[in-house]
């Protein structure tokens, strides 16, 4: 009886988090803006380069947390000539900040798997906190043996607080900010 | 461009009338290069001396590989998208290749810079041509016409 005895000992312990790696190999996630033009249309663009990886623990949904990096200089407007302007220190200052970070530190379940995702956003080399509304899109096992999991994360931040020269005050320097993830588990 | 701002009403027209001049400096350029091969080298005048030789070499050298790098990275960065450029609507001008985005962002800094240098040489090459009119009183300025 003893061998079974710790076997649910061990079973009633709390399991690790599940670590998931973001499929950046197969293009399933996707760092995505958009912005006014002027005010006439929306412009939208994303970034290329980017990894990260994230845990979900069903059990503690709290304790789900998230970390990526953005590599700046693949920002990507369809238009080659624009990009260019981005790179350059007017927007993105890609030669002194070649990467823009996010680190969570506190996740908010909320029904559905859906919840707030906090953290430190790092962008232009300038650390602010900010909060992404996540949505919970899907998870189980796919058809090539894994098992995946993926969210849509949402937020908003203005120009001016990551120090973005050309930022012009008012109407036009907010930025909706999309990542899409789908994790492959570890 | 350094200082035309988004406002600018020029924002839209500068660029495509200085990428139309480039592209036909290109091909004056090109014609003034396959001209090197056959004209005599010019012969500096007994007055000159040797150290103002070498340096007239040098600089002269130094401008043939400024505007070249200038003509060249304007033109590769103007198509570095690897699909053609439109101007005006209608003038087409192809690719040869397509850049990735550091690549472009080094022929540009090459672009800017090169353009500096050569703007601060010409002002110099005038200065030095008017000291050798007015100051030493010697032909140059004449030769050069
Ligand atoms: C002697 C010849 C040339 C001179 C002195 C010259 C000078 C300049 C200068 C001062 C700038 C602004 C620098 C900057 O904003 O980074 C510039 C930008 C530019 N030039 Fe030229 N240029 C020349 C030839 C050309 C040619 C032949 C082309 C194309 C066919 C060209 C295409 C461009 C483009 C696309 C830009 C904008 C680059 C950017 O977005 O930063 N240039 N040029």
């Amino acid at each position: 009886m003893k061998p079974l005895f710790f076997l649910l000992l061990l079973m009633a312990l709390p399991v690790s988090a599940d670590q998931y790696v973001i499929d950046t190999k197969g293009s399933h996630a996707f760092v995505q803006f958009k912005i006014s033009h002027l005010g006439f249309s929306w412009l939208y663009g994303r970034f290329d380069d980017f990894s990260g990886s994230f845990t979900y623990d069903e059990s503690d949904p709290a304790k789900a947390s998230i970390e990526m990096t953005v590599q700046t200089n693949s920002i990507n407007s369809n238009h080659t000539a624009r990009d260019k302007h981005l790179r350059s220190d007017d927007f993105l200052n890609v030669a002194v900040n070649p990467t823009a970070t996010f680190k969570s530190s506190a996740f908010t379940p909320s029904e559905n798997g859906h919840g707030r995702m906090t953290g430190q956003l790092t962008l232009n080399g300038v650390t602010q906190d900010i909060s992404f509304d996540v949505q919970f899109i899907g998870a189980g096992k796919d058809p090539w043996g894994g098992e995946r999991r993926g969210y849509e994360a949402t937020t908003e931040l203005k120009l001016a607080d990551y120090n973005i020269k050309k930022s012009v005050d008012g109407a036009f320097e907010k930025l909706w900010l999309t990542v899409s993830v789908e994790g492959i588990k570890q | 461009m350094v200082e035309l701002d988004y406002g600018s009403p020029w924002y839209q027209t500068l660029p495509e009338w200085h990428i139309v001049i480039g592209m036909v400096l290109i091909l004056v350029w090109s014609v003034m290069l396959f001209r090197l091969f056959f004209i005599r080298k010019a012969v500096f005048p007994d007055s000159i001396k040797r150290s103002e030789r070498i340096l007239a070499s040098l600089v002269k050298l130094l401008f043939y590989v400024l505007v070249s790098t200038l003509l060249i990275t304007g033109y590769l960065i103007t198509t570095a998208s690897g699909q053609s450029t439109e101007l005006f609507g209608w003038l087409k001008i192809p690719a040869v290749s397509r850049f990735s985005a550091s690549q472009i962002d080094t022929m540009g800094w090459l672009h800017q810079y090169a353009s500096y240098v050569l703007m601060v040489l010409v002002i110099i090459h005038v200065l030095g041509a008017l000291k050798h009119h007015f100051i030493d009183r010697d032909e140059t300025l004449k030769r050069m016409t």
